[in-house]
């Protein structure tokens, strides 16, 4: 018994260890097995393989990013990545594009393997995750913050505030490309792709403008270094007793603190001017044409341009910090601090030299001021007085005019031969200061010399010598006469106050005929006008019949008259006045202008740092063409009488509304060049009437609706000649669709009209026939909710209706030239208002004529008749004649084709009348009027028969009527032509101004619903627009890649039959299901029905009669 | 192999031999079409693509395979046949991967009736064949490995129900690993997303064969045929 109970205990105690062996081997077995299976994938991971199965194959690499890495040496790619993510991350408020980020970023990681994977192992991957706060200023990459979605309740609070970048930087040899954020795969490629190519142009580029780029970092590190200094001698506010004491304590602590942190900047100035002298020896040096070379290159060319621009931008600092510098020593004038802005006296820049003389003035006229200033005496105030005296000799004329009023204060005694000299000075802007110092002081400067000013080209000039010797009584209405035929107005206006005051019995006719021509709202010169003139009628009318002399000389007048528009009257103390100079501003918040400085200084640096590689397209502009460029001026300034309008309340709205508008309009304007800009496309404005830069990688003219001059056409004619691209948007017609009438009833109206840009011959020249037509798809259009107005009673007003049209007008491409890299890749766009084009001869001519869209056979094409209301086109164009497919887009090359302009005279360009045109800017970019004239040349020009959407914005076109004067009637008149557009971009101001009551408020509200034909395709315009720029700039295989995304990512349905749909959706939710069941419920009948059948069989086998 | 041919032939029949497959089947086809339909509104999306298809298969999946192999081994401890399965002359891997096979033949069936859906997409608008080829091969590659865990989990336990659980709780959270962990620990995230079925999924269904996807999931049976072996000879051990 025990033996078997032993045995037994043996037995169990040898199952267990095999047991725990047996388990430990599985364990191990399986382990090893996981670390293999590891191991693999771990391998797996370095060498792998990718079959893309897409069509297009749009998840790997294109031929053109393949071979853009690959020819890249040393590439080094830096993802910068922060250390934790939320779930979601969405830049800046706007919807969370990233949803899933772990995943996101492995498909990152992935997207760039593949890019290293092509690089035959010259580029590498580095993942930044440290300091990244510090990359991202140097770098400027964009943040983005955890998506802010109500519903999301787990994104915490510290998530919500923090920053995560997810970024790239590239570099290649001495330049660097940055991507500031990638949060969208689908355009990853596009965006990686064009940066690489962009390091290529600019490593090139690099090297031939090295010393360029060297001088700008130079430049731009001495006034970061400036700042710097600046602000490590500024002392920390106390804050801490900042509400103690009363008002008066607290303004003398706030002086004290002040005052004592002007007099460490003074006690340090040493220090600071040693890094900001820097500045000024630079921007000397730059000027002095040291750095200067000869630009051989358009590239070098366009770096020089951006390096003068950024030259010019550091001179004004270095003068500001001039200005900063006077203002303190101005806040503490001390013998010492004398010596600095003595030193300014010197200075290159013109605030500078300005502020210094306004401080050395000031101080030896104001001596002990509220300042406490010690006065300038003995030697000092000698070299005061001496430095006021060299500073009439200066070569700028503010300068002048300041040190010519200082010099007539600090020494009245010579003030009259001090003036009279300056009356003489050649610049304009003298001779007015001059001759205002001495109508405010009061100075008798000679009499004859004021008389020559008479004739003055400076209206202004002649305007206050008038008044002048009409106040000292110094001419004649002899004298005067003849200015009541001066081309200025304002000139006249005040000639016929001098001579009404004077008595001129003989001018009074022509008098009064003066006063009825001066507007209404220029209410001052009226009134003033209108009072002399009334005194001129009493006297005459209190005179002898036979009294008809003209009184010459007058009792003095007491009061002087003012000049209309002019200032207060002039203060005795000149030291007050603000000619010629610049405020000098407060020695504090003078940084603050400094660091604004900066910062412009910086944008203009990195402009200059990214400039080699990038191309220059330009936008031909003058034929009222899409040219986006803000204007400079307003078109206000044609009416300076509108600033008398600002006391009528809706004037001043209306103008305020309209100053407002222009802005906008600018800055829509600004915005899109910034647009084109960040995707790498700078955009030159090139005016009609003006010579072509020949620096310029390709020219567009966009949508022009005006003709275009001969010598316009003669240049246009050289450049395309050249064999750079040239791209031209047609717009044949101008159409407004659904626009309200102006005018009672206010009905609706469609309107077209044909565009003569005087284009025609010369693109026939090009082997092009413009077919001046309007093509339409009947089938193929854009589905546009076309908004539209029915008036049912005039009483209760129009009733909006929103209806979806698809409108032939808008119509759709799908057919591309095949072969063409600026079209291949693309699968539909919407061409709107679309012209055809045909070949002209252009075998003949040797000229290849390859099309790019295409319409289809079913497209229509019409001449005259056109039928533009949506609602009823679309029954129309079903009885239209089908005439397509007919091409809407062309390219046409060839070499030696000749000139427009062959055999004939070169058109000659009206002699510029404005004088300030310098013979340097004409002859600047004027290669194609000097050069010699080109009569056979390569070519290289696109058509496209549409303006894509793209209208020209510009305030000068849309408010050309413009009116004011309707604005003392309480309408608005003269911007119909804007109304669509100004709605479309501004809307609520353009409701604002124009008043609820304003029957054109119904204009405005009915326009914001139009279809703005320029804002409907704008986007998808923009990507064909892309492909231009690309193909225009050289970078054919970057159009390839951006578009081949969108072509086969752009899978539509294409059965729009609902019925149809409907089938599919329930044959695949119950009919599949169903079916299903019915093929089982058959399986089981068969089986049961075999089962009986087997069933039976047995049966019959085991029965007995067997 | 012949082994496997047999078993896996007798569990697929034997699916369909009971109305159980039938109505398993019918009952993922209505909610994929529902999914398709209304969650992601395919319609009104107006776009030819299968991404809808692929994207809540997958999370069907989940429930829809655990269903399937629960009762693979399950039942066969339950009732005893296994231990008759031990006198025949049937190695244990022969056995787990006649039944893996079987439920995987099942799973072919299941997605041999959604190719409709390409069919009549394809109908509808252009439809890129490259991505239902991917589609269709991460289906298969994804199903595959939630059978591998089925299975696994299967052969645990001699409850039905719990190994149900267990494979849908282990498949539902391989699925979404990636989102999981990154919700815990941030910087763990990315490293995690190697281990994602849906990361892996993803990638395959966008029509890019990718090797490391293929040996992911192949991997993944692979270690859980080993488990389930081991699992199995476990019983051996006593």
């Amino acid at each position: 018994m025990s033996t078997q109970n032993n045995d037994k205990q043996a037995q169990s105690g040898s199952n267990s260890s095999r047991k725990l062996k047996s388990g430990t081997n599985a364990v191990l077995m399986i382990i090893g097995m996981t670390g293999l299976l590891v191991g693999l994938n771990w391998l797996g991971n370095v060498n792998y393989a990718r079959y893309d199965l897409t069509e297009g194959k749009i998840h790997s690499l294109t031929d053109t990013s393949e071979e853009a890495v690959a020819s890249m040496e040393d590439l080094d790619i830096r993802l910068y990545l922060s250390k934790r993510f939320p779930k979601k991350l969405s830049l800046q408020g706007m919807p969370a594009p990233i949803k899933n980020v772990p995943r996101f970023i492995l498909q990152l990681r992935d997207r760039l393997d593949e890019y290293v994977r092509n690089s035959d192992g010259n580029a590498t991957i580095t993942v930044i995750q440290d300091d990244l706060e510090e990359h991202a200023a140097a770098l400027e990459l964009q943040p983005m913050v955890a998506a802010n979605e109500q519903e999301d309740e787990d994104t915490t609070d510290d998530e919500a505030q923090k920053k995560y970048y997810i970024g790239l930087s590239l570099h290649y040899g001495r330049v660097e490309e940055v991507l500031p954020v990638i949060y969208q795969l689908e355009n990853f490629e596009y965006q990686m792709t064009k940066s690489l190519l962009r390091l290529q142009d600019k490593q090139r580029d690099a090297n031939v403008l090295r010393d360029l780029l060297d001088f700008g970092k130079q430049a731009h590190d001495a006034v970061e270094g400036c700042l710097k200094t600046i602000k490590k001698y500024q002392v920390e506010e106390d804050k801490g007793d900042e509400k103690e004491g009363g008002l008066t304590e607290q303004i003398q602590k706030q002086r004290t603190d002040r005052s004592s942190q002007v007099k460490t900047y003074l006690d340090n100035y040493a220090t600071i001017d040693a890094q900001c002298s820097r500045v000024g020896k630079l921007v000397s040096q730059h000027r002095d044409g040291i750095n200067a070379a000869a630009s051989t290159s358009s590239t070098r060319s366009i770096s020089e341009e951006q390096l003068d621009g950024l030259v010019d931008k550091i001179g004004w600092f270095d003068g500001m910090y001039g200005a900063w510098v006077a203002s303190l020593v101005n806040a503490q004038r001390t013998p010492t601090s004398f010596q600095h802005v003595a030193a300014l006296l010197d200075h290159n820049e013109i605030p500078a030299r300005t502020s210094a003389l306004r401080v050395i003035g000031t101080w030896l006229l104001g001596g002990a001021g509220p300042t406490g200033a010690t006065p300038l005496a003995g030697p000092l105030a000698d070299r005061a007085r001496s430095a006021i005296q060299k500073g009439q000799a200066d070569s700028q004329p503010e300068v002048r005019t300041l040190a010519i009023k200082l010099a007539a204060s600090v020494n009245p005694a010579a003030a009259e031969s001090i003036l009279s000299e300056a009356l003489r000075d050649t610049n304009p802007v003298v001779r007015q200061g001059a001759l205002d110092v001495a109508l405010r002081n009061k100075v008798r400067v000679d009499p004859g010399i004021v008389r020559l000013l008479l004739k003055d080209r400076d209206f202004s000039i002649r305007q206050l010598a008038i008044v002048y010797l009409g106040t000292n009584n110094a001419a004649s209405v002899e004298e005067f006469r003849p200015l009541l035929d001066d081309p200025d107005p304002r000139v006249r206006t005040q000639v016929g106050i001098e001579l009404a005051r004077m008595g001129d019995v003989e001018s009074l006719t022509q008098l009064e005929g003066l006063l009825n021509k001066i507007p209404p709202q220029d209410f001052r010169a009226r009134q003033l006008l209108q009072e002399s003139l009334q005194k001129l009628r009493d006297k005459t009318s209190k005179s002898a019949p036979g009294d008809t002399g003209t009184k010459t000389e007058t009792s003095p007048r007491k009061k002087s008259i003012k000049a209309p528009g002019s200032a207060s009257p002039v203060p005795p103390n000149p030291t007050e006045d603000r000619i010629g100079d610049i405020e000098l501003p407060d020695p504090l918040e003078g940084i603050t202008t400094l660091e604004a400085l900066q910062e412009d200084i910086s944008t203009k640096y990195n402009g200059l740092k990214d400039s080699p590689g990038r191309k220059n397209i330009g936008f031909f502009c003058g034929h009222e063409e899409f040219c986006p460029f803000a204007e400079t001026g307003s078109v206000m300034e044609k009416f300076p009488m509108a600033a008398n309008l600002q006391n009528e309340p809706f004037a001043k709205r209306a103008l305020d509304d309209i100053t407002r508008l222009e802005g906008e309009l600018n800055q829509f304007n600004e915005v899109i060049r910034r647009f084109f800009l960040s995707k790498g496309y700078q955009m030159v404005k090139v005016e009609a009437g003006k010579p072509i830069d020949s620096t310029l990688a390709a020219l567009v003219i966009y949508g022009p609706r005006k003709p275009f001059t001969d010598v316009d056409l003669y240049r246009l004619d050289q450049f395309v000649l050249t064999g750079k691209p040239v791209v031209l948007f047609m717009n044949n017609y101008d159409v407004t669709i659904n626009q309200w009438q102006d005018k009672p009833p206010f009905n609706l109206t469609s309107e077209i009209k044909s565009t003569d840009t005087n284009l025609d011959a010369f693109l026939s020249n090009y082997g092009i026939k413009n077919n001046k037509d309007l093509v339409m798809e009947p089938e193929r259009a854009l589905q546009s909710k076309i908004h539209t107005i029915s008036q049912v009673r005039t009483n209760i007003g129009p009733l909006l209706s929103d209806a979806p049209y698809s409108y032939p007008l808008f119509p759709k491409f799908r057919q591309f030239s095949e072969t063409h890299p600026l079209v291949s890749s693309m699968g539909e766009t919407v061409l709107p208002f679309v012209s055809s084009f045909s070949p002209d001869r252009a075998d003949e001519r040797g000229i290849t004529f390859e099309p790019l869209i295409t319409s289809s056979e079913g497209a229509v094409s019409k001449h005259k008749d056109f039928v533009l209301d949506p609602r009823r086109l679309k029954d129309t164009i079903l009885a239209e004649k089908v005439t397509g497919p007919h091409h809407v887009a062309i390219h046409v090359s060839g070499e030696s084709i000749s000139s427009f302009f062959a055999g004939r005279e070169k058109p000659v360009a009206p002699k510029a009348d404005d004088a300030e045109t310098s013979a340097a800017e004409e002859t600047k970019t004027d290669d194609t009027d000097n050069n010699q004239r080109t009569d056979r040349g390569t070519v290289n020009l696109v058509v496209i028969g549409s303006n894509m959407g793209f209208e020209c914005l510009n305030p000068s076109r849309l408010m050309a009527d413009f009116n004011p004067m309707s604005l003392m009637q309480d309408k608005v008149k003269g911007l119909a032509a804007a109304v669509p557009y100004i709605v479309r971009s501004a809307n609520i101001m353009a409701r604002s101004f124009l008043g609820p009551q304003n029957p054109r408020h119904r204009q405005a509200q009915a326009a914001t619903q139009l279809p703005g034909q320029q804002w409907d395709f704008r986007m998808e315009s923009l990507e064909f627009l892309f492909n231009v720029f690309d193909w225009s700039t050289g970078s054919a295989g970057l159009a390839q890649v951006r578009s081949k995304q969108r072509k086969y990512s752009q899978r539509d349905l294409e059965v729009t039959d609902s019925d149809k749909r409907e089938a599919v959706r329930w044959a695949l939710i119950v009919g599949l299901p169903v079916l299903f069941i019915l093929l089982g419920l058959l399986r089981l009948f068969f089986r049961r029905n075999r089962r009986l059948a087997m069933a039976a069989m047995n049966t019959n086998i085991g029965s007995p009669s067997v | 192999m012949q082994n496997i041919w047999a078993i896996s032939k007798r569990e697929f029949s034997s699916y369909f031999n009971s109305a159980i497959a039938f109505i398993a089947i019918t009952v993922f086809l209505v909610l994929i079409g529902i999914c398709v339909f209304y969650a992601e509104d395919f319609l009104g999306n107006n776009e030819a693509t299968l991404r809808p298809l692929l994207k809540w298969a997958p999370l069907l999946f989940v429930f829809f395979l655990p269903a399937v192999t629960m009762r693979l081994i399950s039942e066969e401890k339950k009732t005893g046949s296994l231990e008759l399965l031990i006198t025949m002359p049937i190695r244990d891997i022969e056995l787990v991967l006649g039944k893996l096979l079987g439920a995987f033949f099942f799973l072919l069936v299941t997605l041999a009736l959604t190719l409709l859906y390409p069919i009549l997409i394809d109908f509808l608008g252009p439809l890129d064949w490259g991505t239902v080829i991917g589609g269709y091969a991460g289906l298969t590659l994804l199903g595959l490995a939630y059978l591998g865990i089925g299975v696994m989990t299967s052969c645990w336990t001699r409850n039905q129900i719990v190994a149900f659980i267990l494979a849908l709780l282990i498949c539902g959270f391989l699925y979404f690993i990636d989102w999981m962990v990154g919700a815990l620990w941030g910087s763990w995230a990315s490293v995690f997303a190697h281990f994602s079925f849906k990361a892996h999924f993803d990638n395959i269904a966008k029509g890019v064969l990718d090797t490391r996807d293929i040996l992911f999931y192949l991997s993944v049976v692979v270690l859980t045929v080993t488990v389930s072996t081991f699992s199995l000879e476990s019983r051996r051990w006593t």
